[in-house]
């Protein structure tokens, strides 16, 4: 994937345009609902969870934050998971670079993150928050998911082809992962020893950093980002090789 | 449908052994029964499909027709449908929208560029798969069947075109049921039964033999 031809990323702009438009196609508040779907469910955590944690700085905040970052994670995973079934009619009939369409919903993810987090912005102006120059950490991190993303993709957009199964398998995955992430209650609501493991997550790393940067106005710390990064290369090189590998014999399984 | 069904999945050798050199400039037929692998050959050799040995080699820019409008959405306009398949096909963004005045004219849907595709008639959306596909410059043309479809006057138009495309100098695979298209526009023919090369060579004999056979 070096260097990639104009053509190339002409294909690109335009299945990702395509992909953007059909989506909300029909609807009547088109992409508001990009906004409007993880705002609701901020709301209903909120509501309930803002009395049991009343004692927390800044909850509504972090928890917003932490539900467009998983959101976007989410909707990355689910959505590279067809990338390539989706398009089945196209692979059948002609060939290109089967990698461009891993890339598009992902890419569409980050849009739809991008919009989100303006909102965010919105609240954030207006709370009490101080922030130092490790926020500039957080296009960093977010960019590590993406990568992370993308590399996931590469495996689940193959293996589903042939295994219809795996889209329910990671969807109730998803929702665990809803859980077992410190997205509604804070990190420090278990002893250290599970914080430990919890931290292990890579979802669990980059909320929680991007809190650390914009709303709790911590220091810049290598650590998470490394981990991270790190995590996210090794994935897409692992998902890349593989992808490479199996492609090429992905019509025949549609 | 069961639970715990296994996916079960049977391996059919659909092309066996075809081999054949095609020179510059030839237009070659493709001819068989249904089933016989004339369009996998097609879908190897435009690299939609692996072919587990052998090999492929093409020399000069590969155009696949193996379908009309590849990427043609209904919900998208006609204007839209035009960039994405345009783009899909290779071209530059820039080069499809400079030209969609020349493929909406010579596909005559002008006053419908920015509808919705799906109010589109079959004729239509035909007719303006076949203008965005003949923008496209390319040396070696699959061509799968995609004249089955269309109206007489289709019919002649993409004629036209392929003469047009002939005088450029293009070489091209044409797979057709159609005898009588197969010996108006090829030099050669490949006979293809069971996945085997029947015969290969000159367009009027192997037509000829095939006819014979009884198809």
């Amino acid at each position: 994937m070096r260097l990639p031809s104009p053509e190339k990323i002409d294909l690109l702009i335009e299945l990702v345009k395509t992909d953007f438009k059909l989506r909300y196609n029909h609807t009547m508040l088109g992409f508001v609902w990009v906004v409007l779907k993880p705002l609701l469910i901020f709301s209903t955590i909120y509501l309930v969870f803002s009395f049991v944690f009343k004692n927390e700085p800044n909850f509504g905040l972090n928890l917003l934050l932490g539900i467009f970052i998983f959101g976007f994670f989410s909707e990355g995973i689910s959505r590279g998971l067809s990338a390539l079934s989706d398009k089945s009619h196209m692979i059948l009939k002609i060939s290109f670079s089967r990698q461009l369409l891993v890339l598009v919903p992902i890419i569409n993810a980050l849009i739809n993150f991008l919009i989100c987090f303006l909102i965010f912005l919105v609240f954030w102006f207006i709370s009490p928050v101080k922030v130092g120059f490790a926020a500039l950490a957080f296009p960093i991190i977010i960019l590590e998911l993406a990568v992370l993303m993308v590399g996931i993709s590469f495996f689940t957009s193959l293996i589903t082809v042939r295994f219809r199964d795996l889209s329910s398998i990671v969807e109730v995955f998803m929702n665990m992962l809803f859980y077992a992430t410190p997205i509604m209650y804070p990190v420090t609501v278990f002893p250290q020893s599970i914080v430990a493991v919890l931290l292990k997550n890579p979802l669990a790393v980059a909320i929680e950093e991007s809190r650390n940067v914009l709303v709790r106005g911590g220091n810049f710390r290598l650590a998470p980002i490394v981990y991270l990064g790190f995590i996210a290369v090794f994935v897409f090189w692992l998902g890349l090789r593989y992808f490479k590998k199996h492609s090429s014999g992905v019509a025949e399984h549609f | 449908m069961h639970p715990f069904s296994k996916i079960e999945f049977e391996k059919i050798n659909v092309l066996k052994n075809v081999s054949c050199d095609i020179h510059q400039g030839e237009w070659v037929g493709v001819i068989g029964k249904n089933g016989c692998g004339k369009s996998t050959l097609l879908k190897i050799i435009a690299g939609v499909y692996t072919q587990d040995s052998g090999e492929v080699s093409v020399h000069g820019k590969l155009v696949p027709f193996l379908e009309l409008g590849v990427g043609f959405n209904p919900e998208l306009t006609a204007r839209e449908n035009i960039c994405l398949n345009g783009v899909i096909l290779g071209m530059r963004r820039a080069k499809v929208v400079s030209r969609i005045p020349a493929i909406a004219n010579y596909a005559g849907i002008t006053k419908f560029l920015d509808q919705r595709l799906k109010n589109f008639s079959s004729g239509m959306q035909v007719r303006l798969a076949f203008a965005v596909a003949m923008q496209v410059t390319g040396d070696v043309y699959l061509l799968d069947e995609i004249l089955a479809v269309g109206d007489a006057e289709f019919q002649a138009k993409s004629a036209l075109e392929f003469e047009r495309l002939k005088s450029r100098g293009v070489t091209a695979i044409f797979v057709s049921h159609s005898t009588d298209s197969i010996l108006k526009h090829c030099d050669r023919v490949l006979w293809i039964e069971n996945g085997l090369l029947r015969m290969f060579g000159p367009a009027n004999e192997v037509i000829a033999a095939f006819v014979a056979n009884g198809y």
